[in-house]
């Protein structure tokens, strides 16, 4: 690990640049039709649940990252495959943010670029960024959360001003009752984007006030969860519940829509910028998280020097991954929640904060057993005196 | 050296959990193999020449280091037997 500390502050703008990412990207929570930013609600509470039970694992264990706990939990030879199931899955992850982004930026606007050469520049930069280390990401992200609160202020002021707000398109609410919600919650939206702050496990370690984690992390979760939420309201009231089912970018079209005084039109630029410092983000805590993993399961002392190798295994899965974009947005859907993100987000880590408190009970109840000989011999050795 | 062997071990695991997605999505296995190559047969020039080159360097660095650490490492022995 390397000798980097984070503010409290820095953690809340790391974890809400995080959430936002790639949810503003893909289509998310759509089954829900016009409930769907019910669904993200509803998800945002599942988080706060899924984020305490990492929480409880970062309590117990709180100087050393989930590779290394997990080995302490399950034993050192179960620990380590496990460990390393989720350093495949942290990097698999980032190779789907970055197929998203690529696909985003070849389908809207680079029509002739190759998804390659995209994805190339994206990786080079987050290698680099990962080799500069954490302190640099945070501070970065410390500047661009400015400009991602601006350029949203500015965009939710040109959609209220140009009038395409159509609330009855939010109506009716629960249409077909609460179930199609729950379950869509259920299927997506705990997992993506709420539940993938299991990642930050790996980055506490690095907080210099350990204390704040818990509620500076459901702060952020909060609030990107009504950021996500209204964001998605928007996006249903302004297109309506058909055309959000058929558009692959829903907040690009919400976008597209925008047209004041006849004038001010085709603001793209507003959501590459938007989508492309989310996405840079989240894809760069997933590779930073990766390469530490990595880093400490073969115990590796310079971390850095793992960061390009990764990073070409990355750009390279992002290739592979899935042939076009609706399969890779169906997978990303339909099957990874289902067999990656419900085992490893809920299941894993559930059973082992389960371990980990009856280990910890035992190791106490232990420790006052062997006080008392001890206190005894003391009082003997002293009455002797 | 460890390094080249960590990421190709990492890349191949990787690639079977991606195959493996691609299955329980319904494909069978040839089909997801063949989804998976397909991308690099189809690429042209640039992207080729800059893959590549990607690999190189991928390869230079860790080789350059070890070579030094063998240097090194030789230089020592001399100086003790000396």
């Amino acid at each position: 690990m390397e000798k980097a500390k984070i503010s409290a502050y820095q953690l809340f703008i790391l974890i809400v640049l995080f959430e936002l990412g790639s949810a503003l990207l893909v289509p998310i929570a759509i089954e829900a039709n016009q409930d769907a930013w019910l669904a993200i609600l509803i998800g945002m509470a599942g988080g706060f649940c899924l984020y305490l039970v990492y929480h409880g694992l970062y309590s117990y264990y709180p100087d050393i990252p989930p590779t290394e706990y997990i080995q302490k939990i399950m034993g050192s030879f179960l620990g380590k495959i496990l460990a390393f199931i989720y350093v495949l899955y942290f990097i698999y992850l980032s190779a789907r943010v970055l197929r998203d982004f690529g696909e985003m930026l070849i389908t809207a606007f680079y029509w002739e670029t190759p998804l390659f050469i995209l994805n190339t520049l994206m990786v080079l930069l987050v290698i680099y960024t990962i080799r500069k280390g954490i302190e640099v990401l945070v501070r970065t992200s410390e500047l661009l959360f400015i400009l991602i609160i601006l350029l949203g202020i500015s965009v939710l002021f040109l959609i209220v001003v140009s009038g395409i707000i159509q609330i009855s398109n939010l109506e009716p609410v629960l249409e077909e009752g609460i179930k199609p919600v729950i379950k869509t919650t259920f299927t997506q939206t705990l997992y993506f984007p709420f539940g993938e702050v299991i990642i930050f496990a790996m980055i506490f370690p690095y907080l210099n006030r350990p204390k704040k984690v818990k509620r500076i992390g459901l702060l952020a979760i909060g609030f990107s969860g009504l950021v996500l939420a209204s964001v998605i309201a928007i996006n249903v009231s302004v297109l309506g519940v058909n055309n959000i089912n058929r558009s692959p970018f829903p907040l690009l079209s919400t976008i597209q829509t925008i047209e004041v005084s006849g004038f001010l039109e085709r603001l793209d630029v507003y959501y590459i910028l938007i989508t492309v410092i989310g996405v840079f983000f989240k894809m760069c805590v997933f590779f930073y998280a990766s390469v530490v993993g990595t880093a400490n399961l073969f115990k590796v002392k310079e971390s850095a020097r793992l960061s390009f190798p990764l990073g070409l295994a990355i750009l390279i899965l992002s290739i592979t991954i899935a042939s076009n974009y609706s399969e890779h947005i169906k997978e990303g859907l339909h099957v990874i929640t289902l067999y990656l993100h419900l085992p490893l987000q809920v299941i894993i880590p559930s059973l082992l904060l389960l371990i980990a408190f009856i280990k910890n009970k035992k190791k106490k109840s232990k420790q006052s057993k062997n006080l008392f000989p001890k206190r005894k011999y003391r009082l003997v050795e002293r009455d002797k005196k | 050296m460890k390094i080249i062997g960590i990421s190709i071990l990492m890349f191949v695991f990787l690639t079977v959990f991606s195959l493996c997605m691609d299955i329980l999505l319904g494909f069978d296995l040839n089909t997801s193999i063949n989804n998976a190559i397909r991308p690099f047969l189809v690429m042209e020039v640039t992207e080729i020449v800059i893959f590549f080159l990607l690999i190189v360097l991928m390869v230079v660095g860790p080789v350059r280091t070890f070579y030094n650490k063998r240097k090194k490492k030789k230089e020592t022995k001399k100086i003790k037997n000396m």
